[in-house]
C-alpha cells in the first residue's frame, strides 16, 4: 500500500464502509482500485503540480535545458523560418497575359523564347518565364501584349535594356565590358594551337636524334 | 617547360580565390538603377485611384515646376514608414503625385485614411506598366521630374526622415 513517490495516498474506500451518496453497485472491489492505482500513468500525483507552481511552465520560444525543450525550441525556429511579413502581397489578380498563352502558337513561341532570356526584377537569378513574382507576371503581360501587336522580340528586349540596362537581359551583348567573354575562347584556342605545335616540333626533333 | 611555369596553377588558384573571397566579403549591390535619368518621362495616362484625387498623366509633369512622382501601394510595408516623411515633404510645399501599383480603390482609401494623404494626384496602375516605363523595379520608389518632364533623380526604397534635405536639394537642382 505504501508508495514512496506518492506524498498523499488517495482515499481507498473499504467495501465495509461505503461513502455517503455512492450507490453500492458503483463501488469497485479493492483489488481493482489498487490495480488501477499501480498504473504508471496514474501514480504521479501532486509532485508535478507542485513543481509547476514553483517553476511556471516555459513558453515554447523560451530556450530551456533538457532534450524535450531543445526539440521544442528547434521546432519553433523551423516554424519561424517560414514566417512571412503580413500583407506584403497585393490582392489583385495577375495581369491578363501573365499566365495565359497567346492564341497564335507562333507568337506564343516567340514570346516564350524572349521571356526565357529576360531577367526577373524581383527574383534576380530567375528569368521572367520561371518566376512567380507579381512583377515578373506583369512583365510577361507586357511581352505577350507587345508580341501580339506584332512587335519584334529584339525591339522589346531593347525597350527593356533602355530602362534597366544590360542587366535585364540574359543574352550578353558585345560591349567594352563583355568583350573578353567573346575573345576568351578564340585566345584559348590559339594558345592551345601554339602549345601543340611546340610539342610536335620537339617530339620530331627528338625522334630525329634517335 | 620553363621552371616558372609550375607556379601557374597556384597563381590561378590564388586569383580565383581572391575573386570569390571578394564576392563573399563584399557582395555586389542588388539594386537596379534606372537608365532613364536625364531622359524624358515616357507617355502614360492612368485612371483615378481614389475619388477625391484627380487621375495622373504625363501632361501633369510639364507645368514648369519640379515634382515628385512616388510609386507606392497599400500592400507595401515600407510605404507605411515612408508616409509621414512624404507628409513632411508635402508640408514643405513639394507637390507629390502618386501611382498606386496593383491596388484596389478601397485598399488605397484605407491606406490614405490611416497613414495620411500627401498626394496631389493619384493614378492607378494594375499591371505595373509605369514601373517598366520608368525603369523602376519595386515599391516604393520616388522620381524627381523637372518642369519640362525630364526625369532627374531616382530614389530606390522609402525616403527616410534624414533624407528629406537631400530630396529638397534634388528638387532645387531640377529647377
Amino acid at each position: 500500500m505504501a508508495r514512496p513517490d506518492c506524498a498523499q495516498p488517495p482515499f481507498i474506500p473499504s467495501p465495509s464502509t461505503p461513502p455517503v451518496g455512492v450507490a453500492q453497485d458503483k463501488l469497485q472491489p479493492l483489488a481493482e482500485v489498487e490495480g488501477r492505482d499501480r498504473n504508471p500513468l496514474r501514480i504521479r500525483p501532486s509532485t508535478s503540480r507542485q513543481s509547476r507552481e514553483v517553476y511556471p511552465e516555459r513558453l515554447p520560444w523560451q530556450p530551456a535545458e533538457g532534450l524535450g525543450n531543445s526539440v521544442r525550441w528547434l521546432a519553433f525556429l523551423l516554424l519561424a523560418m517560414f514566417a512571412v511579413p503580413a500583407a506584403a502581397q497585393d490582392s489583385l489578380p495577375p495581369a491578363p497575359y501573365a499566365y495565359r498563352q497567346l492564341e497564335d502558337p507562333a507568337k506564343e513561341k516567340a514570346a516564350q523564347d524572349l521571356m526565357l532570356t529576360l531577367r526577373c526584377l524581383t527574383c534576380q537569378s530567375q528569368s521572367i518565364a520561371d518566376s512567380d513574382a507579381a512583377m515578373a507576371g506583369d512583365m510577361r503581360h507586357q511581352v505577350r501584349e507587345r508580341i501580339a501587336k506584332g512587335e519584334d522580340p529584339e525591339a522589346i528586349r531593347a525597350w527593356l535594356i533602355e530602362r534597366y540596362g544590360d542587366w535585364v537581359s540574359y543574352e550578353p551583348r558585345v560591349t567594352t565590358i563583355t568583350w573578353p567573354l567573346f575573345a576568351a575562347p578564340i585566345v584559348l584556342l590559339l594558345l592551345a594551337g601554339v602549345i601543340v605545335r611546340k610539342r610536335f616540333t620537339r617530339a620530331k626533333a627528338q625522334g630525329d636524334k634517335i | 617547360m620553363k621552371h616558372w611555369a609550375i607556379w601557374l596553377p597556384l597563381a590561378l588558384f590564388g586569383l580565383l580565390f581572391a575573386v570569390f573571397a571578394s564576392g563573399l566579403i563584399a557582395p555586389g549591390d542588388r539594386t537596379i538603377a534606372s537608365q532613364m535619368i536625364g531622359k524624358p518621362l515616357p507617355d502614360f495616362d492612368l485612371p483615378q485611384a481614389v475619388p477625391d484625387r484627380p487621375a495622373l498623366a504625363r501632361a501633369d509633369f510639364t507645368g514648369g515646376k519640379p515634382k515628385l512622382l512616388n510609386v507606392f501601394a497599400s500592400w507595401c510595408v515600407p510605404c507605411i514608414a515612408e508616409a509621414p516623411v512624404l507628409a513632411q515633404l508635402a508640408r514643405a510645399g513639394v507637390e507629390i503625385d502618386g501611382v498606386a501599383i496593383r491596388d484596389r480603390t478601397p485598399d488605397v482609401q484605407q491606406f490614405l485614411a490611416r497613414h495620411g494623404n500627401p498626394y496631389t494626384r493619384i493614378g492607378r496602375d494594375d499591371v505595373s506598366k509605369i514601373q517598366f516605363d520608368l525603369g523602376s523595379s519595386g515599391v516604393p520608389e520616388t522620381f524627381v521630374i523637372n518642369g519640362k518632364g525630364i526625369i532627374t533623380y531616382q530614389h530606390i526604397g522609402e525616403i527616410r526622415a534624414d533624407q528629406v534635405p537631400m530630396i529638397l536639394q534634388k528638387l532645387k537642382e531640377a529647377q
